[in-house]
């Protein structure tokens, strides 16, 4: 597979879009299995904007690492299963 | 730049890096009465010569490790003895360890030896830390046997006044006497190995050293190679010879501990390394085995013991053992792949060994000096009194981040390309046709990853209870931040740490002509791709990394939480308040996890290797249930002090209450022993 650099981004944006999706369908499958009605696919999609919105209350014992850590952790679960990396060798070339 | 240039340019600056380290010896010893300017002079001519000592090793490596002309010293005292001293590529790479160590050390030495005014006399510290950076840097340039051992010997004892500095205290004494017997051991060992070696070549220069093996009989040769293993072993801290490294690296002042952890040790590594691919011949199978072997078990029960641990300079002692081990997998699996004449692979696990020797070094130090600047704040060296020091030291507590983060491994930094390496080395030694080597690689690589995950879970503990939540004593809670130029030492040193991790291909390079040299090989361009973007293990197939790689994705994808945040989060606001306690009202340090409760699954897990003894005290009035006090006390002994070095110890005492029997004090026993002697010796004459 020999990947350029606009599609290993578009291949990770489409990644982060669709995992909400993933989760919404396995919950609404999951209630239906259950007899419930459940809540619609998109749900998770709501659910993050609403957390997104949300105000934050930060314990005062916290230091710089549990703000930084959201980051890191966002960062590295996208691009650390990228690191096999012959599509980076096409890149240079 | 012409050639000549080349040439005398790092002998220039080795030579300046030498005369430096006397210079701030003398100094040291100069200002015995005043400590401010022993402190300056001493530590800033040491932290000099470690930048000239850099550049030296630097540019003559860069420029392809041409010969330098041989130095010698005192050439009219000793006619038949010479003192001589010459820069090869293995002593260069070794020189730029120790001068790298010794310019962060030293400038971190300047803020933390003000710790010991008024109480300690800096100016002694000072002479001993240049003599040690002095004599360790001979070892590393010697160019003949007398001149190795000599400095050897300088080393060992320097390191011991080093390490019993602080000896008021009963424990520092006991720890350096330890240290004292086990180098002395050690240095009985080297000179017995080297005698060998003398015996077949008739001469002290390495040079005629060189490649000697083959004319040895193989049992000498067999004998040489036990001897090295144990002398230089013991000086690395090799499972079962390193009782001696967890005692005496934490008694030492930190920025000691940091050079005995990051470049004394390695001092064993070099040794062996020299004489192994150097000096003893193409080696049998059962050495590769023997060093893999050792190798592996010093890592997996260096990281067993460190989880134990919750002095937090002893865990790090116990993690030297861990990483002495993996870099001698690398070259246990390069003497292996050597006896089956696969000189390319073990070209690969050679420079797997050595590229995990300098960030061992570089991370190593960082740690200890990040644990001394935490020593300086609370005054302690129990885990279990700490907490709570991210908030209060913020600086150090980043700068021991990083260094956890390369020692467990984790990409982007250095210790994950090493370790990688090493994967990399043992898993294509599966494909030889050595039934041996196809059995023992993949039990090692297995043994390796359990070491790193252990490691990972070891360093999740050192930092979580170290630096985080609330402060666990009064000392945690009034810590300070350390001075600057404490903080100006560790970030010399995460310098190292993040280029050794993103551009491993660059320093490769720079280990051509090593490995040309001890195998005749180079491999850097076989192990670049994509203009040295991607490193990969001699083949694209194989396996191909990019820590750099990885970096650059995760920056490129910055932007989107950026863009999330700017556009949803922008209108909301951020409080501090405190953390919920579940309605019970107030949190204290005593519900916050400890290290002792951390470590618990894996002790319960490796129970049978750990054994250990736990007490509990209760007192209740009325029930079991309600107690008033609870007592809990837990201690762990290693199997081989169990095992091995009490019942030795307990051996030598009572031998040696016999043998006094002989020395009873009476003029006339010993007369007789004299006249008993003499008629021995004429009869021997005869």
């Amino acid at each position: 597979m020999n990947l350029d650099l606009p599609s290993i981004l578009a291949q990770t944006a489409l990644l982060l879009l669709l995992a909400p999706l993933l989760s919404g369908l396995i919950k609404n499958w999951k209630a239906k299995l259950q007899n419930r009605r459940g809540a619609r696919i998109w749900q998770p999609y709501f659910d993050l904007l609403k957390f997104l919105r949300k105000d934050m209350v930060i314990s005062e014992h916290t230091s710089w690492i549990f703000s930084v850590t959201p980051y890191v952790l966002f960062l590295t679960a996208d691009s650390i299963p990228r690191a096999r990396l012959e599509a980076w060798a096409a890149v240079a070339k | 730049m012409d050639n000549v240039a080349m040439n005398t340019q790092p002998a220039t600056l080795l030579v300046a890096s030498l005369c430096g380290y006397v210079i701030g010896a003398m100094a040291g010893l100069l200002f015995l009465r005043h400590e401010k300017l022993a402190n300056l002079f001493s530590f800033g001519a040491a932290a000099l010569s470690g930048l000239s000592g850099l550049l030296a090793a630097l540019v003559f490596l860069a420029g392809g490790a041409v010969p330098l002309p041989q130095i010698e010293l005192l050439h009219s005292l000793t006619p038949f003895i010479h003192f001589t001293a010459r820069l090869d590529a293995l002593g260069a790479f070794f020189l730029l360890i120790v001068s790298l160590l010794s310019l962060a050390l030293s400038i971190y030495s300047l803020g933390y030896a003000k710790g010991f005014f008024g109480r300690k006399n800096v100016g002694v510290l000072g002479a001993f830390f240049n003599a040690l950076l002095l004599a360790t840097t001979v070892v590393f340039v010697a160019d003949n046997i007398w001149m190795f051992l000599i400095a050897w010997e300088i080393m060992a004892l320097t390191a011991y006044c080093l390490v019993s500095f602080e000896h008021e205290q009963p424990e520092t004494r006991d720890a350096g006497v330890l240290y004292f017997i086990m180098s002395h051991i050690d240095a009985g060992c080297i000179i017995l190995g080297f005698l060998l070696l003398f015996q077949t070549s008739g001469d002290y220069g390495f040079d005629s050293l060189h490649v000697l093996g083959a004319k040895m009989s193989p049992g000498k040769r067999d004998a040489a190679f036990i001897l090295f293993l144990l002398g230089f072993g013991i000086k690395a801290g090799i499972v079962p010879l390193h009782i001696w490294l967890p005692v005496a690296h934490p008694v030492a002042p930190s920025n000691v501990s940091a050079l005995m952890s990051g470049v004394i040790i390695k001092t064993g590594i070099y040794g062996l390394t020299r004489v192994l691919f150097g000096f003893l011949g193409a080696p049998p199978l059962w050495w590769g085995v023997t060093v893999l072997t050792v190798g592996t078990v010093s890592a997996l029960l260096g990281v067993l013991y460190a989880l134990m641990e919750h002095d937090l300079k002893r865990l790090l002692a116990y993690h030297s053992i861990e990483n002495i081990g993996i870099i001698l997998i690398g070259l246990g699996a390069a003497l292996m792949f050597l006896h089956t004449n696969h000189t390319v692979l073990a070209t690969l696990a050679l420079i797997a060994g050595l590229y995990h020797t300098i960030n061992h070094a570089s991370f190593k130090g960082l740690l200890f000096l990040g644990a001394g600047a935490v020593l300086h704040a609370t005054h302690t060296r129990n885990m279990e009194e700490m907490g709570g020091l991210a908030k209060r030291m913020p600086q150090t507590a980043f700068f021991f981040l990083v260094g956890a983060v390369a020692i467990s491994a984790l990409p982007p930094l250095n210790g994950f390309v090493s370790e990688w390496l090493t994967y990399q080395a043992l898993l294509q030694g599966f494909g030889t046709t050595e039934s041996l080597m196809r059995l023992i690689f993949p039990l090692s690589g297995a043994m390796l990853a359990l070491t790193g995950a252990l490691a990972a879970a070891c360093f999740v503990k050192a930092f979580g209870i170290t630096f985080l939540a609330q402060p666990r004593s009064e000392h945690a809670a009034h810590a300070h931040e350390a001075p600057p130029s404490m903080r100006f030492g560790m970030a010399v040193l995460t310098v190292p740490c993040v280029l050794l991790g993103l551009f491993p291909t660059a320093f490769v390079r720079l280990l051509d002509p090593l490995t040309q040299q001890l195998t005749g090989e180079q491999l850097s361009a076989q192990l670049s791709l994509a203009n040295g973007l991607v490193l990969t293990s001699l083949t694209e197939k194989t396996g191909t990394i990019s820590t750099l790689g990885i970096v650059l994705m995760a920056v490129c994808l910055l932007p989107i939480p950026l863009a999330l945040w700017l556009v949803f989060a922008r209108n909301s606001k951020t409080r501090s308040g405190p953390t919920w306690d579940c309605g019970q009202r107030g949190l204290t340090p005593h519900m916050e996890y400890t290290a002792t409760g951390f470590s618990k699954p894996i002790r319960m897990i490796f129970k049978a290797l750990f054994r250990p003894r736990r007490d509990v005290q209760r007192e209740y009035d009325f029930s079991p249930y309600f107690a008033t006090t609870i007592r809990f006390e837990s201690h762990i002994e290693e199997v081989f002090v169990r095992r091995i070095y009490r019942p030795l110890r307990i051996l030598i005492l009572r031998v040696s209450r016999r043998i006094r029997a002989l020395q009873a004090g009476s003029i006339h026993a010993y007369l007789l022993y004299i006249f008993v002697t003499l008629l021995l010796l004429l009869l021997f004459a005869l």
